[in-house]
């Protein structure tokens, strides 16, 4: 009976143009947990090479591991990065044909994501994006986590099929003891015969420019969402973080949408991570993709009028409240303090 | 130049199961009696119309499927201002791979040069139906796009140039021949309301497929096995009281654990 192996993947091996596959260490360790009672197999961990790089350098920086390499002939580095990772989907799935694989695992990103669902129909898989944990039922098939019903909910979820595509959210990994692996360097080179689906063009590709140094030194950052509710109440949200020594103003994507915060403002995935002193959360309902960007904030403290939006359960402090109303009685509160007239608790 | 666009639109569900209201009730109910359009759906709407009023002609088809909702989402949609609407019954809620192949066969059915999606649907949060749906048909698929324009190649054939929104805020504007898959972000333009005459002759632009015409569905590859209240990160104290009580109740719990608003001893 052959044995079916995990493999991970690695995506973007490239950072800008240097080997750097650091980043995926800790889905390597998840991969390792697929194998709870240690049968002896080794994670696989897979990635596109252009030909300008060197097998040995990836080998130094990933020792005692099984790599699965595609030579990817005629490109080079420079090339690799100036080109969409979805025109590579093909290579992949070539790199991955002839391997026995009961779980590819690839990071939960937007073009993780995007290969994820690719792959699962060329494979015939089935597919879990977003995955935070695994376990089993005694033993048996593992049983992915991952956060469903707009979040509020996880769910284990097991693939009906032998083979399955997971993303796994790097993030929110739930974190567990590392396994011992046994070593094994075994490397294998395939040269790849479809390279690169030359559908896709890449016109440009930017990074946020704005100047938000402002976020990143800030001892308090006072983010706004939805519940806002209106760009006027914004002056008022101004005024609450003047109150705070050290604020900066940011926002949910939500906000940053409506137009009441600038984009470069916005908090999350695909905004700005900040880990301030204390992150005050308004009116914000606490999406994973938000939570993502200022998890590592040493205090949080939100303020919303639904007891049970999910930011509560991620929060130092949390004050069911009406945004505006907590406010008003804030800076009323605050003003007298600072008179030194009113009574401090 | 004529173009034909399609856009996927799933019923969501209001408040499936009360937030965090039912503590004692892991079940996600899908019985519901009010459904709206997902949100990333209102904006990939919002696109393909957008692009309509750009274009010289252009067909704007609002596709839904679903046990539920779709009606209401697909009045909605032509309220906005889709041409037509098609509507498809499947017996319950699937995974991703048996919608996304309902979908292609209904592309084949009904075709069109731009499909649009949302990003993702905000109660299964998976985004993947888009893409399997551009793996079913072997088109190409720009994900997380928020913004897009059609122009014509060096060889006379359409184009799709769009900008997806990536980590951190990274932009990418990348280039693919039609028939292509769109899934749309969210962004800065908010969708329109829609018009209320438009949507009182929906009915005219509602296309119902007969239960025995839908393509037939491919079983579940995925197996919930239970569902529960997700961890909490940090360990929450609630400050109780009218707004002027917690307020104050705040400035406390700043000054013991941040040293905050000390200047003023009271
Ligand atoms: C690929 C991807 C990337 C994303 N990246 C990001 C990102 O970087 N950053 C980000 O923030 N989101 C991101 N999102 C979006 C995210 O999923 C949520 O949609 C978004 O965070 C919601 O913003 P919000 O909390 O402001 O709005 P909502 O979810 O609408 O929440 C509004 C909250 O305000 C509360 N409220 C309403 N009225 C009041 C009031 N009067 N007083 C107090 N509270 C009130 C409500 O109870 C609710 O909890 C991303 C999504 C995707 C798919
Ligand atoms: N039942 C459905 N009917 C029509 N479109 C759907 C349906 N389910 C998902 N979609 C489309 O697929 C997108 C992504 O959904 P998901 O992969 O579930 O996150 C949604 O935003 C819709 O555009």
């Amino acid at each position: 009976m052959s044995v079916r192996t995990p493999v991970v993947l690695l995506p973007r091996i490239l950072d800008r143009h240097t080997v750097s596959p650091s980043a995926y260490q800790p889905l390597l360790q998840f991969a390792a947990r697929l194998n709870p009672d240690g049968n002896g197999i080794c994670p696989v961990v897979a990635a596109l090479l252009p030909e300008d790089i060197p097998i040995d350098s990836v080998r130094r920086l990933l020792p005692g591991i099984r790599l699965r390499l595609g030579g990817l002939d005629l490109m080079s580095r420079d090339e690799m990065v100036n080109i969409p990772a979805f025109s590579l989907a093909s290579a992949w799935e070539e790199l991955l044909a002839d391997i026995e694989t009961m779980c590819c695992l690839l990071p939960h990103t937007i073009d993780g994501v995007q290969l994820a669902a690719y792959l699962s129909v060329r494979m015939k898989a089935a597919c879990i994006p977003g995955v935070v944990d695994v376990d089993s039922l005694d033993g048996g098939k593992p049983l992915f986590h991952r956060l469903v019903d707009h979040g509020n909910r996880v769910a284990r979820i097991a693939a009906q099929t032998e083979n399955v595509v997971v993303t796994v959210d790097r993030g929110r990994l739930t974190m567990q003891e590392n396994l011992p692996s046994i070593p094994d360097d075994t490397v294998e080179v395939k040269r790849l015969s479809w390279t690169i689906d030359r559908r896709y063009r890449l016109r440009d590709r930017s990074t946020p420019s704005a100047d938000t140094r402002d976020l990143d030194r800030a001892r308090v950052v006072v983010a706004v969402g939805r519940g806002l509710g209106k760009a006027e109440n914004l002056s008022q949200v101004e005024a609450f973080a003047a109150t705070f020594p050290g604020s900066a103003v940011a926002g949910s994507r939500g906000a940053c949408d409506a137009g009441w915060i600038p984009p470069e403002r916005q908090i999350g995935v695909t905004g700005k991570s900040v880990s301030p002193e204390v992150y005050v959360a308004l009116g914000i309902s606490g999406a994973p993709q938000h939570l993502a960007g200022m998890q590592s904030s040493r205090s949080v403290v939100s303020i919303n009028i639904d007891p049970h939006a999910p930011i509560f359960a991620h929060s130092d402090v949390g004050i069911v409240a009406d945004m505006g109303a907590f406010i008003a009685a804030w800076i009323d509160r605050i003003s007298s303090i600072q008179k030194g007239k009113a009574p401090c608790l | 130049m004529r173009i034909r666009m399609n856009v996927c639109l799933k019923p969501i569900a209001e408040n499936p199961c009360g937030g965090w209201r039912s503590i004692k009730d892991f079940e996600i109910r899908n019985e519901s009696d009010r459904f709206r359009m997902n949100l990333y759906d209102a904006h990939a709407l919002e696109a393909a119309l957008q692009l309509k009023s750009r274009l010289s002609e252009a067909f704007v088809q609002a596709i839904g499927l679903g046990p539920f909702g779709t009606e209401t989402v697909l009045k909605r949609a032509v309220g906005m201002g889709a041409d037509r609407a098609v509507q498809g019954t499947v017996p319950e809620p699937l995974d991703a791979l048996s919608i996304a192949g309902a979908l292609a066969e209904l592309v084949r059915r009904y075709p069109c040069d731009l499909l649009f999606f949302g990003y993702m649907a905000e109660d299964s949060q998976q985004a993947l139906t888009g893409p399997m749906t551009a793996a079913l048909l072997d088109w190409p698929c720009l994900s997380a796009v928020v913004s897009e324009r059609v122009l014509q190649g060096e060889d006379g054939r359409l184009r799709v140039c769009a900008t997806r929104e990536l980590e951190a805020g990274v932009l990418e504007t990348v280039e693919c021949p039609l028939p292509a898959v769109l899934t749309i972000q969210t962004r800065a333009v908010q969708p329109r309301y829609p018009v209320l005459s438009k949507m009182l002759r929906s009915k005219d632009a509602l296309l119902q497929i007969d239960a025995r015409n839908m393509p037939p569905l491919s079983e579940s590859v995925l197996k919930t096995v239970d569902i529960q209240l997700p961890q909490a990160s940090r360990s929450t104290i609630r400050l109780e009281g009218t707004p002027e009580e917690q307020a104050l109740a705040l400035v406390d719990w700043l000054r013991i654990h941040h040293q905050l608003f000390m200047e003023v001893s009271g």
